[in-house]
């Protein structure tokens, strides 16, 4: 199939994340339903995920139990809503390391990976300053760099330095440095119609690139490690190069589902289908057809 | 924010404790006398760990990697001899054992990856001894972080 189709997994949920942590500046304004997702991407003979959510049998559940999230599901059953194995990834494209997005790199044992050298260059940076700067560190567990050493090893890694077009047929990676993380990327999927923009957490919610109320003024995330103009910035780029707000995937964004067509499964966790390339048929099942 | 139980208690003092979140009061004082020792090692472990990864993964940058393995491998191993020190009571035994052994492995992988430089099989031990260092300091991280009595995230540190 020569063109991208686009889900959006959700893998888990926070119920009840402040809302100071998704808009910046936001504070006491109460607690927000907070999804933790991932996109998968089918088309020109790849099967593609960008990000990778995190196992919960490792670190990465501690980190997850931490920050409130339940109903977590391993991406074996997450993928198989869109009938796919994680066994058939066959590339992933981290948008950055944090544990929720890299930490269950080891059960794709057939991808070849993607991330921002920047990336892994700032996390060692951070790790070296010690305790007294932990909040950018929180998020990341130095057994999933250790990981992609592993990976470099096998051939499997591929550092990216910047922009760069065309990692598979109209895939296009986009640096956001200095936003959420030190090396943030995002990825542009290029559709005959429009181009999608997988913002990674350069977003967290629809609000930040339309404002609250629909203001049209834009807002920060609230949870960054970088610089909030740069954020701003990235987030103008993105909404150019989507030519909609509404084609921004945001990972974290339960209005997604309320936005695109969309289903949720018995696990309590939804799948948003964004985008079906000409001639491939709907992943939704047919008992949520026809309700 | 929710508390949550522990998934696998490691240590039988652990089992008075329901909650991830602990009263650095409540560990016994060989316990606490450990981890002032252990944790400055797991921090420095920890950054040598993620030092050395990024070295190996890029290649601009891999033929620094025997001289950052070494130092890991040093540090390790001697970590563990220190540590070997408190096995002195059965709380000690059954904390600082597993610790000791988890660096003792580490020491081992690093100096592997200092002799013969990363491999695949390195990287996959270096990382699966880490883990379970990480796993077996578990129960000593309240104490370091918090003053007596005072309640905190236990993990908070040591993302």
């Amino acid at each position: 199939m020569a063109e991208w189709s686009i889900w959006m997994l959700e893998y888990a949920h926070c119920l009840e994340q402040p809302v100071g942590c998704i808009l910046y500046a936001h504070w006491n304004e109460g607690t927000r339903l907070f999804p933790y997702s991932y996109v998968y991407l089918e088309g020109h003979g790849h099967r593609v995920l960008v990000d990778v959510g995190y196992d919960k049998e490792t670190y990465g559940g501690e980190l997850g139990d931490r920050y409130g999230v339940t109903d977590w599901q391993d991406a074996d059953a997450v993928l198989a809503k869109v009938g796919v194995s994680p066994e058939e990834i066959d590339t992933v494209i981290l948008t950055h390391a944090h544990y929720d997005h890299i930490g269950n790199l080891s059960k794709f044992p057939n991808a070849h990976i993607y991330i921002q050298r920047r990336e892994i260059e700032r996390c060692q940076w951070a790790l070296d300053k010690g305790s007294k700067f932990a909040s950018l560190t929180g998020a990341l567990d130095p057994a999933d760099v250790m990981y992609l050493a592993e990976l470099a090893e096998t051939g499997r890694l591929t550092l990216v330095d910047g922009g760069l077009d065309n990692v598979l047929p109209g895939l296009h990676l986009r640096p956001a440095f200095d936003t959420h993380s030190d090396g943030s990327q995002y990825v542009i999927v290029s559709t005959p119609k429009a181009n999608w923009v997988l913002a990674g957490d350069n977003l967290y919610t629809y609000e930040n690139a339309e404002g609250v109320d629909r203001s049209g003024e834009y807002v920060a995330i609230g949870f960054g490690g970088g610089s909030a103009w740069n954020n701003l910035l990235s987030i103008d780029e993105m909404v150019s190069v989507a030519g909609s707000t509404e084609r921004i995937v945001i990972v974290h964004e339960n209005e997604t589902f309320n936005r695109h067509p969309s289903w949720r499964t018995s696990d309590n966790l939804a799948v948003a289908e964004l985008h079906l390339a000409e001639n491939v048929m709907s992943r939704r099942p047919i008992a949520q057809m026809e309700q | 924010m929710t508390n949550h139980s522990l998934e696998q208690p490691t240590f039988p003092l652990a089992h008075s404790h329901a909650e991830r979140w602990m009263p650095a009061a409540d560990l016994p004082t060989e316990l606490k006398r450990l981890a002032q020792d252990v944790l400055p090692i797991l921090k420095h472990v920890k950054r040598l760990m993620i030092g050395l990864a990024s070295l190996a993964i890029d290649e601009s940058s891999r033929e620094r990697v025997p001289a950052v393995a070494s130092d890991l491998s040093l540090h390790s191993r001697r970590s563990a001899q220190m540590i070997d020190e408190h096995r002195d009571s059965q709380v000690e035994v059954l904390v600082a054992e597993p610790i000791a052994s988890a660096l003792n492995q580490l020491g081992v992988w690093a100096q592997v990856a200092s002799a013969n430089g990363m491999t695949a099989e390195t990287a996959s031990g270096l990382r699966t001894a880490y883990k379970s260092l990480r796993r077996s300091c578990q129960i000593l991280w309240p104490s370091e972080l918090v003053p007596e009595g005072r309640v905190i995230d236990s993990g908070v540190q040591y993302g």
